[in-house]
């Protein structure tokens, strides 16, 4: 049944409740005023009663003493009037009689009758009566009245009789109208009762299952919503809810449908997307082919004209390899353009020295400039330094101003400069590429920067080439963050500017390195040089929710470079490295005047049954010992107060030893001695120093076994060691020293939150004393 | 008469390319896949190699590899040649050992340049 039915039923059986309360309630009423009918019914015939007994005796009183009269008046008679008088008294009574004779009903009809059979005989003898004594000189009025008495009697018998039972039906009407009002307020009030539960309960089954059907719908709808296209609504149901629910899982199965033609839809589009990359690397190789043939093999025929003296050859020869090369720039640019607009044109990101590369360029360009007679000048900065960018585009792109900038000059100078600019609080490398040439007007310029459109086309014939490359160009420094403009005046030359950030936000590895170069980070930057990639991920994280700045590498001569560019507060450097291990990056590191200061440490290995202490050297010193870097590595541990507290040296090489010694002693601090570690052992018993001075060869326990001993100890895992080392530290010492264990970092995530949380602790408290000679 | 090794797979390429080479007074020794030159390299001992990254049986990158592991070989300088402007090939380049790189089509002056400077430094 439709809710709207169940609903107007549910009202009606309602509302024929109350019509059946109200019926009900109706015929009690009827019934108690019935009762109250038959009360006063009941007493008024028992009145009626009672006058027609009263009027029945003065009746009999009169005509005793009418006889009693009569008696002794033999002549006394009734006159006409007085008569008339009794008989009208007689009829009246009569009449009375006739009408309880009329109400007379089931509980007395026995007892009336009996009374009027009495009463109609009196009657007769009273008329009787009556007569004889309205005549005069009748006989026989002796005792008439006698004759009367019987009569009388018996009638007042049958009226006492009645009356009696008139009186018993006035008690049983009473009674019955108080059983009448209880039987009808029982019923009455089983019936409220019975409908209020009625209407109750069909009130309550039409709120559930509505309810019901709807909380289905709702959860239903929720469920969907939520993306679970494979639920259906189970709602069976013939009514609204019913249909919705139909109608819901009809939607949800088109928008399954929909959804999975989408899917498909994109997994073709992602097909003709990979299949367009594909084509392109094809196609780009196979243009490139020919091409290479057509130039190698005209080269080599140059050469060989060239050998067999054979000079007519060579002009032609010269035309076909200028335009196989044209023509290679031309397919380069197509194939750079088409992989531009298909969005596969990706950034390699790399750091590398400007100069360097400005060099490069110019080089490569030299042979051009020379065609035209122009002279090419070079003026690099000289704190152009390096930049951290994708060294291929702008290459690329330098080459298509500077061959531009060839084209349209003659018997000039062309001029690349290469400056670095600080805006923004960030540094930016500028590319100025000058020419004297023939310049543009301002409809050229506002041209040029467009696809296709070359500045002067009506020179086309004469200048040759396609705008693509000035587009490619625009596009690639663009990508990086940055952009071309152009400066320029008819007949006065162009400027071209190249403007790129110095450092290019790597996609791939973000670094916020953008932000190392300013001040803004409290905590300063930590420079993490490591090939594991998850490792540079997870410092990454870790550390920047620590407030610090994070740059990461995977190379080490990337990390040397980075660090003398950044001067990060601190450097986390892992050993095992392919190429250059950690340890040679920092002997460079602590080689170099730049960077000897920033605290390194060495990310290290953990013993993989007692995770949580890192074994590794803060520093280490080589012998013979260099006064001054021992200064620069006292200045970074000394804490905060000043004082220097407690350093054991540990050295078995008594002219190291003492010297050693003798130098920490002039900077203030207390010194104690160890010849081997197991003296060192028993000296951290007594005192626990602030710092330790290891030598590695020692007898008896080498500097080897005595770190492997001192990390074990909880008290003593967090003294910073500085490893003395012979400048020859074979590889397999170094493994040593590294620790026997593989870098847990690479195992598994979780402990390495002990190993960071080391890290931040020796960094907070290099941090502390490096406060002095921090930059940034 | 230095000997350079020439590790490519394209004819053309090697045409070209030995054929220039020689008339600037170089032998040329070619190999055709990687493992030929690893095995050439092995028995010739040229001064210097010219490795083509893409090869087959044995990458350029493999045949560098074993050519820097063998302490034999490991001190002949190896030039990559690369596919035009992959920054990612030069690097994986370098890291597999070589000593220089250039890019594809080859510039045949460039390149001639990086040969001479290598054999310099060889030398010294």
């Amino acid at each position: 049944m439709s809710i709207r039915n169940r609903l107007s039923f549910s009202i009606l059986a309602v509302l024929a409740l109350l019509a059946l309360n109200l019926a009900v309630y109706t015929w009690g009423g009827e019934k108690r005023s019935h009762s109250v009918r038959m009360l006063k019914l009941a007493v008024d015939k028992q009145l009626r009663v009672v006058a027609i007994a009263q009027q029945l005796r003065k009746q009999n009183q009169e005509i005793l003493l009418l006889s009693h009269l009569f008696e002794s008046a033999q002549n006394a008679s009734l006159k006409p009037s007085e008569l008339a008088t009794e008989t009208r008294y007689i009829d009246e009574l009569a009449s009375e009689v006739a009408y309880l004779d009329r109400r007379a009903d089931s509980t007395d009809r026995p007892q009336v009758d009996a009374f009027r059979a009495a009463f109609d005989a009196l009657m007769a003898q009273w008329k009787g009566f009556y007569a004889r004594f309205s005549s005069a000189g009748s006989a026989a009025r002796e005792n008439a009245a006698a004759d009367l008495n019987p009569y009388f009697d018996k009638v007042m018998l049958a009226l006492e009789a009645l009356h009696d039972t008139e009186k018993y039906a006035v008690a049983v009407a009473s009674d019955t109208i108080f059983e009448v009002k209880r039987l009808t307020d029982h019923i009455i009030f089983i019936l409220f009762g019975c409908s209020v539960f009625i209407a109750g309960t069909l009130a309550y089954t039409l709120v559930r299952s509505v309810n019901r059907g709807f909380e289905t719908l709702k959860q239903g709808a929720i469920h969907i919503g939520e993306g679970d296209l494979v639920h259906r609504i189970e709602l069976n149901s013939k009514d609204e809810i019913g249909n919705l629910a139909r109608v819901f899982n009809d939607m949800t199965e088109k928008l399954a449908h929909a959804m999975h033609e989408a899917q498909v839809a994109k997994e073709l589009a992602d097909k003709a997307n990979e299949e367009k990359s594909s084509f392109l690397a094809s196609m780009s190789h196979e243009l490139r082919t020919p091409m290479n043939a057509i130039i190698g093999y005209t080269e080599i025929l140059l050469e060989d004209a060239h050998d067999l003296g054979q000079h007519k050859l060579l002009p032609d020869l010269e035309k076909i390899l200028t335009a196989g090369k044209h023509l290679l720039s031309l397919i380069n640019n197509i194939l750079d353009f088409s992989k531009i607009e298909a969005g596969k044109m990706a950034l390699y990101i790399e750091t590398f020295d400007v100069a360097a590369m400005i060099d490069d360029v110019a080089t490569t360009i030299r042979p051009l400039v020379d065609n035209n007679s122009n002279e090419l000048k070079v003026v690099v900065q000289p704190d152009a330094g390096s930049m951290t960018a994708d060294q291929t585009k702008v290459h690329q792109a330098l080459l298509n101003l500077l061959s531009n900038a060839c084209k349209f000059t003659e018997n000039g100078t062309i001029t690349l400069e290469a400056i670095r600019e600080n805006q923004g609080g960030s540094d930016w490398l500028r590319f100025n590429v000058s020419d004297t040439g023939i310049g543009m007007n301002e409809e050229q310029l506002g041209r040029v920067l467009d696809t296709f459109i070359q500045a002067a086309s009506s020179s086309t014939p004469r200048y040759g080439g396609t705008g693509l490359g000035l587009f490619i160009s625009k596009q690639f420094c663009q990508m990086m963050g940055g952009d071309i403009e152009v400066k320029s005046a008819a007949g006065e030359g162009s400027t071209f500017s190249v403007r790129l950030p110095e450092v290019v936000p790597d996609l791939k590895h973000p670094t916020p390195a953008a932000l190392a170069q300013t001040s803004s980070h409290p905590l300063g930057t930590v420079l993490v040089i490591d090939d594991d990639e998850a490792v540079l991920d997870l410092c990454q994280r870790f550390l920047t929710k620590e407030g610090f700045a994070v740059v990461t590498t995977q190379r080490g001569e990337e990390g040397i470079a980075l660090a003398k560019k950044l001067r990060p507060t601190a450097i986390t450097l892992d050993i095992m490295m392919p190429n250059m291990d950690g340890w040679e990056v920092l002997s460079v590191l602590k080689g170099d005047p730049d960077t000897v200061e920033i605290p390194v440490i060495m990310m290290s290995i953990l013993d993989e049954k007692e995770t949580g202490f890192a074994l590794g050297a803060t520093d280490y010193m080589t012998k013979p010992i260099n006064r001054q870097r021992l200064c620069g590595l006292m200045k970074k541990l000394v804490d905060e107060q000043g004082q220097q507290g407690d350093v054991l040296v540990v050295e078995d090489e008594e002219a190291s030893r003492m010297t050693l010694a003798r130098a920490l002693e002039q900077h203030g601090w207390r010194v104690q001695m160890a010849e081997n570690g197991r003296l060192a052992l028993e000296a951290l018993n007594l005192v626990k120093p602030n710092l330790i001075f290891l030598g590695l060869m020692m007898p008896e326990m080498d500097g080897f076994e005595f770190l492997e001993v001192l990390r074990k100890n909880e008290q003593w895992q967090d003294i910073p060691v500085i490893v003395l080392t012979a400048k020859e530290l074979t590889s397999e010492d170094r493994l040593r020293l590294s620790g026997q264990v593989q870098n847990v970092i690479k195992k598994s995530a979780c402990s390495s939150q002990v190993l960071l949380g080391q890290i931040l602790a020796m960094v907070d408290k290099l941090l502390k004393g490096n406060d002095s000679t921090k930059k940034i | 008469m230095t000997k350079l090794a020439l590790v490519e797979d394209n004819e053309m390429n090697v045409d070209m390319l030995s054929r220039r080479l020689i008339r600037r007074g170089f032998e040329v020794l070619v190999a055709r896949d990687g493992e030929e030159g690893v095995r050439v390299v092995q028995s010739e001992k040229p001064d210097l190699i010219l490795m083509d990254m893409s090869l087959p049986v044995l990458t350029g990158w493999q045949a560098t590899e074993q050519l820097k592991a063998n302490p034999d070989t490991r001190e002949i300088p190896i030039i990559a040649l690369t596919a035009h402007a992959m920054a990612g090939d030069r690097q994986k380049a370098i890291d597999a050992g070589c000593d220089d790189y250039d890019t594809k089509p080859v510039e045949f002056a460039r390149l001639l340049e990086k040969i001479n400077a290598l054999l310099a430094k060889a030398e010294t």
